[in-house]
């Protein structure tokens, strides 16, 4: 009988510990709705896009937790980002929808910001337009984004589901480190998925600590009438994401500038 | 030594003439005697405790976005009277959204559910039939409902008024019984109609 006591007695401990472990784990994530359909027009020359900017609300770390990250950038000799790429897991959800009668195709592309670094392909254009270069010159610039996946192709009233999954934005956030802080070449890393060839991170330091990204910028471009709803799945390792009174985390990144040759 | 052994032939011998001028027996079964177990009476009763497994299903507007969950939980509690007990009801179920061509579609979602209730019960012999009520907490894992207004934003928890039905099989062991059980559930924060909780549960009571 005692036995059969304190195995019932143990299960149920270890029901409610499973319980109250899924409760409060990093596999809950929250989930953003962006605020409005993404829709977008085909424009002059049968290419249209638009860009949504979403900024993911976070928490201004605490004077303690300054404290540590402080005495924690002394140790490592670089500065610890508040933000742990390797704590916090975003993704995003997509529905892309062709509004058109006749087939087409569409891309979608994902820049960011961490707290260090602002990739933002739309402000990098804009810095080539002020190079007063000739017409044809500009148009020859290709700006690689940060996340860039295959272009898909539509048929007339297609709808098409996908996900920007999380070790995707995991190898933005390192490219992005490695462009804002470790004087990577942007074609060099962008291109090429760094666990396979790690061209261009020759100055990140062993043992980085990741910046997260904490600024989405998607952008779809599409040959026919399409529009595109999506949602931002945050996984949040350390309870980092606003909540409350509490004061939102609002740092001001480097602009990444274009350079030539890039 | 020849005394003795008359001495010890004697009952025998009575033995003996006693059957011999018996008259002969004559019994008559008039039904079938009564069966000394299960007796409902030395079933254990007082603390017991449930592991349930079974399905919870969405009804209302988020039953075509919420799928149907696998549920597991328990119950603990104590048998006041036979027919009277108060018990706590912990039950945890998963679920896949599929919200038609939105960005939702797809996602786990997990609902946890503690809920205080009561246990009304009419033995007959080794069956028991149960009405069973409670209040509660329920909690969301995530906030997905919220992005398709099922919830406010962000709402991830809600109350729990539950009511159902139960019937409850006694093994022959005095602790062991076994049942079905299902219930319907109301979550005041969550637009839609309710969920249903349907399973089956093994009770060992103490």
């Amino acid at each position: 009988m005692r036995t059969m006591t304190n195995t019932v007695s143990l299960g149920w401990l270890y029901a409610t510990l499973v319980i109250a472990a899924g409760c409060d784990s990093p596999n809950t994530p929250t989930y953003f709705p962006a605020m409005g359909p993404l829709g977008l027009e085909a424009g002059q020359m049968g290419v249209a896009e638009a860009t949504a900017t979403f900024p993911i609300p976070f928490r201004a770390p605490s004077d303690t937790e300054r404290k540590i990250l402080a005495d924690e950038s002394a140790r490592l000799k670089f500065t610890m980002p508040w933000l742990r790429q390797d704590k916090i897991g975003v993704s995003v959800q997509y529905t892309l929808r062709n509004l058109a009668d006749k087939s087409g195709t569409a891309r979608i592309t994902v820049n960011g910001s961490s707290e260090f670094a602002n990739y933002d392909v739309a402000a990098q254009r804009m810095a080539i337009a002020a190079m007063a270069l000739p017409q044809q010159q500009q148009d020859e610039i290709v700006i690689p984004a940060l996340i860039q996946p295959a272009p898909l192709r539509f048929e007339a009233g297609e709808v098409v589901s996908g996900v920007i999954r999380e070790d995707d934005f995991a190898e933005a956030a390192l490219d992005l480190d490695a462009i804002g802080r470790w004087m990577a070449r942007p074609a060099s890393v962008l291109i090429n998925r760094s666990e396979v060839n790690p061209i261009g991170m020759e100055k990140v330091p062993q043992g980085l600590i990741v910046p997260a990204l904490f600024r989405v910028y998607l952008t779809l471009t599409a040959s026919v009438p399409m529009r595109i709803e999506f949602t931002v799945r945050v996984r949040d390792g350390k309870d980092q994401l606003l909540a409350g009174d509490a004061v939102e985390f609002k740092p001001t990144p480097q602009a990444i500038a274009y350079m030539r040759g890039t | 030594m020849t005394g003795r052994r008359i001495r010890g032939a004697a009952p025998l011998l009575f033995a003996v003439v006693m059957a011999m001028s018996s008259s002969p027996a004559r019994a008559q079964v008039t039904s079938e005697p009564v069966s000394p177990f299960p007796d409902p009476r030395k079933f254990a009763h007082g603390l017991f405790g449930e592991a349930e497994a079974g399905t919870v299903v969405f009804v209302g507007s988020a039953a075509a976005a919420v799928g149907p969950g696998v549920a597991v939980g328990g119950r603990f509690g104590y048998e006041v009277f036979r027919w009277l007990a108060l018990q706590v009801h912990a039950i945890g179920s998963t679920h896949t959204t599929k919200f038609a061509d939105a960005p939702q579609a797809g996602q786990l979602l997990q609902l946890y559910q503690g809920i205080a209730e009561l246990r009304l019960t009419v033995p007959i012999g080794r069956v028991g039939i149960s009405v069973v009520g409670g209040v509660g907490l329920a909690r969301l894992s995530t906030n997905v409902l919220g992005t398709a207004g099922f919830t406010d934003p962000d709402v991830k928890r809600s109350g729990v008024y539950s009511g159902g039905a139960s019937v409850d099989y006694h093994s022959l062991s005095r602790h062991f019984s076994f049942g079905l059980v299902a219930a319907f559930a109301k979550y005041p924060s969550v637009h839609t109609s309710g969920a249903v909780n349907a399973g089956a549960y093994v009770r060992y009571t103490f």
